[in-house]
């Protein structure tokens, strides 16, 4: 069945579902014998656009796989959309932490794409000729129109520049019917005008599309604008709450256990400044 | 699928294959005459008897003629497939020594063709020592089934085949074993070395003594690497000059063997060579092995 | 018997499959040709091409070893074989496959192999050469019980290979999300391996070292370069496979020259011709938008 419709339902928008999406009770995750966290309780709804923030080895990554499924935790429960976390839950779209492609990878986008419809089912894929293919075609192309990835997607995924690959990546994290994206650092390797275009977009289809959207990110400054949460990640601890409440010096400061300030620069930006970051405002190159 | 990159490929693999096709220049294989015995040898020493034993009533072919090619590794190629598919008479060393042949014979079964595995005939098996012609106990006996053999293929020269199998026993192969003879008698007992295992059934049927181990001996002749402690004894057995002579193989030689004939000839030690095949690959089995035996007999001191 | 090309091609081609020894070679090439064109993609996809050559090779010291222990050589073979696949599977990366870790694996599983191949041939009392020129086949040596071993792995090999040929593209160029997705994709790495270890010692035996290896690199190479489509690769993997081997069986047949020389030389002479014609068309030749 085809998620994505041209123009959003407006009366749909206006009375949301309330319902929980991820939800964590009393969770914690070890791993090689080190507590990453412990004891969180954490509540997402629908439809919300969560950040997840925190220095690194805090943990963020290890929290969008732990809902994946892909690490079991080690105390608590986890649930995703009222049922129990399980790997290889097509309701939840995944784009892992990465490099970029190998530019010497020989397959194209679209069909990088229809992987993540089917590349998971054992066998062939069925002749283009047979109907239900022709509708999983006419499924991958859906979402890449919605991505706006149309104009690349015939190309191997390895020549294409950053941005458009994470749009590429973004597409085949929704075909399959996602509800809920998860996102690790999918800004990091972008340079500020993509920044803003992928976050934009990530925005659009949350919104448009009632997805919910899990993004970990090291610099919170593109999302700012669209998140309705924020999660931080930092010694052990998981903390939950509004941007402009989490986002203060002192409630950083509290979670390092050091010197934590956060500066607002004249046209509005965050910056967080702490002993053991470097300044956390990126400012990449072109990335092309 | 017309599209630029399958043009591309065909386009590659045309040109490719024009180019490659211009050294498919016909094979004109020798075409038998009437009447004669088509006879293929993998190797051009049993090639050679076989070809004064079927004299004018047999057309033979080696195909391990060129002295630089190593029969153990040797890769056949269409036109040596070819030969075996059209011959009557298979002539194969065996012992392992060829073992490419009996898969070439398995892939083209011909009805009436018959094979003459040495091995089999002198009782050698496979990882004893292969290099049976350079045994003239075994060559007479390989001489006399080569006869025999063609006889039963071509029952109409069956008196030809055995008057060539006489001539060739009494008067062709007269002057290799009167050089047998003059070196047993002269030299029985006589402490000798070599490099490989190809001289081991000569020095037998010679008298002489090869205090060569046998491991050495082996490893050489088969292309490994033999023991440290084997090498050593072979460097004492020089230094201390108790061999008489170092027997060569020159068509198996490696740098290390090499450099052991180098030491044997500083020693004064006389290097008297051997080959694996007919060298040249013009001559006739009994004048290259009369002309090493020769060479050997000078190099005892005559 | 004097046998020369001409422009009738009819006529060739009945030259060319006179002999039985020519049937058999065309009839098993083109299997192996098939088998290793289909397999041989996905090597290349994944970047092992070093790991099957290790194929190609560790199978030997294990004959020697199997002969050295009076147990049939195919099953000395068969086993380092399997053992040099899983060796790499489980000695690489979790999920990424082709990259600095699995060079050095598979480096030093060959290494160790071939070290092994000496000691074994050193006990072993027999002929070093009879056994590896037993092992070792020719295509132009090839009996029609090769025929039958090699239809029968074939038909085995692509049977499995069409079963896991959806997961193994995923985990081969996305193993982190195909990770996620549920695909086995550890699993799906070392059962990839072992298919083509499979592959590789049945057939090394009937057609050599050289030619299973080449055919398992060079064609997908080749269709790599001209199309990013699997399932195209694919197909034209198997067809340039073909095409290689049916060529350099037929020319070799009219020189006298090894038909390995000319198989190999006809692929890498393609190889190089697409590179360099991308090369001076300045872009990537891809597939239209």
């Amino acid at each position: 069945m085809l998620r994505w419709v041209a123009e959003p339902d407006a009366s749909s928008r206006a009375h949301p579902v309330i319902e929980e999406a991820a939800g964590l009770e009393r969770a914690g995750v070890s791993l090689g014998g080190r507590w990453i966290w412990r004891g969180v309780d954490l509540t997402v709804t629908t439809g919300e656009f969560v950040a997840i923030l925190g220095p690194n080895g805090a943990g963020k990554s290890t929290l969008l796989k732990a809902l994946l499924g892909v690490v079991p935790l080690t105390e608590g429960d986890a649930r995703i959309f009222g049922k129990p976390v399980r790997r290889g839950n097509d309701e939840v779209g995944y784009l892992p932490q990465r490099r970029r492609f190998d530019p010497d990878l020989r397959i194209r986008a679209v069909d990088l794409v229809r992987l993540g419809l089917d590349g998971a089912r054992w066998g062939v894929p069925l002749p283009s000729w047979m109907a239900r293919s022709r509708a999983k075609s006419d499924q991958v192309d859906a979402v890449i129109h919605l991505v706006g990835a149309q104009a690349y997607a015939h190309r191997p995924i390895g020549e294409l520049s950053g941005g458009e690959q994470q749009r590429v990546l973004i597409a085949q994290a929704l075909v399959s019917g996602a509800r809920m994206l998860a996102l690790d650092e999918p800004l990091d390797s972008l340079d500020l005008s993509n920044q803003q275009s992928i976050s934009a977009l990530v925005r659009d289809i949350c919104q448009q599309q009632g997805v919910t959207v899990l993004l970990v990110a090291h610099d919170v400054n593109p999302i700012l604008p669209f998140i309705d949460r924020v999660v931080y990640a930092a010694n052990g601890q998981l903390v939950s709450g509004r941007p402009e409440e989490v986002i203060r010096t002192e409630t950083l400061s509290r979670l390092y256990g050091a010197p934590v300030e956060v500066l607002r620069t004249s046209d509005g930006r965050v910056v967080v400044v702490g002993q053991h970051e470097p300044v956390t405002y990126h400012a990449h190159p072109d990335d092309i | 699928m017309k599209t630029k990159s399958t043009l591309v490929g065909l386009f590659s693999v045309v040109s490719v294959l024009a180019v490659l096709s211009v050294s498919a220049c016909g094979l004109g294989a020798g075409s038998s005459g009437s009447g004669k015995v088509e006879v293929v040898a993998a190797e051009n020493f049993w090639g050679s008897i076989a070809a004064q034993v079927g004299g004018d009533r047999a057309h033979v072919t080696s195909v391990i003629v060129n002295p630089d090619t190593d029969p153990h590794d040797y890769e056949p190629t269409p036109a040596d497939a070819k030969l075996f598919a059209g011959a009557k008479y298979v002539i194969v060393n065996g012992a392992g020594y060829d073992a490419w042949v009996p898969k070439l014979l398995a892939a083209n079964p011909v009805s009436g063709r018959v094979v003459l595995t040495i091995s089999d005939l002198i009782g050698v098996k496979e990882g004893d020592n292969p290099h049976m012609w350079y045994s003239p106990t075994y060559v007479a006996r390989v001489v006399d089934k080569i006869a025999a053999d063609l006889a039963a293929i071509d029952s109409g020269d069956a008196l030809y085949f055995d008057q060539q199998r006489s001539a060739y026993q009494t008067t062709g192969l007269k002057a290799y074993h009167d050089t047998i003879n003059a070196i047993k008698t002269k030299y029985k007992g006589t402490p000798v070395g070599a490099t490989e295992s190809i001289f081991s059934y000569m020095a037998a049927d010679t008298g002489l003594n090869l205090i060569t181990p046998g491991d050495y001996l082996k490893a050489i002749s088969e292309g490994t690497d033999p023991s440290p402690s084997d090498k050593a004894t072979v460097l004492k057995q020089i230094s201390g000059k108790m061999i008489k002579v170092f027997v060569f193989n020159t068509q198996n030689s490696t740098p290390d063997v090499k450099s052991l004939v180098d030491g044997a000839k500083a020693q004064g030690i006389p290097t008297p060579r051997v080959t694996e095949t007919l060298s040249p690959a013009t001559v006739t089995f009994q004048d290259w092995q009369t002309n090493q035996l020769k060479e050997l007999l000078a190099a005892l001191g005559g | 018997m004097a046998d020369s090309p001409s422009w009738d091609l009819l006529a060739d081609l009945q030259l060319l499959l006179r002999f039985h020894f020519m049937q058999n070679a065309f009839v098993v090439g083109t299997l192996v040709a098939v088998l290793a064109g289909a397999v041989g993609y996905f090597v290349v996809l994944r970047g092992q091409s070093f790991a099957a050559h290790m194929l190609s090779q560790v199978g030997f010291p294990g004959a020697a070893a199997a002969v050295f222990l009076h147990v049939p050589p195919l099953v000395g073979l068969a086993a380092f074989c399997s053992a040099g696949a899983l060796g790499v599977g489980v000695l690489g990366r979790r999920l990424d496959a082709g990259n600095r870790l699995e060079s050095a694996v598979v480096g030093s599983i060959l290494a160790f192999s071939l070290g092994l191949g000496l000691l074994f041939f050193r006990l072993y009392a027999g002929s070093v050469q009879a056994v590896y020129a037993f092992l070792f086949g020719t295509i132009l040596g090839i009996s029609d019980r090769d025929v039958a071993a090699t239809a029968v792995t074939t038909v085995v090999c692509l049977v499995v290979l069409a079963a896991i040929a959806r997961p193994l593209v995923f985990a081969s160029v996305d193993p982190d999300v195909a990770d996620a997705r549920g695909v086995p994709v550890r699993a799906i790495s070392i059962a990839f391996l072992l298919l083509a270890a499979l592959a590789v010692a049945v057939t090394v035996q009937i057609v050599g070292t050289l030619l299973i290896f080449a055919l398992l690199v060079a064609p997908a190479a080749c269709a790599l370069q001209l199309t990013a489509r699997p399932t195209r690769g694919l197909a034209l993997t198997v067809v340039l496979s073909l095409l290689f081997t049916w060529t350099g069986l037929a020319v070799a047949y009219f020189t006298i020259y090894p038909v390995g020389f000319f198989i190999t030389t006809l692929a890498f002479g393609v190889y190089v011709v697409i590179r360099s014609a991308k090369a001076m068309s300045g872009r990537s030749v891809g597939e239209p938008a």
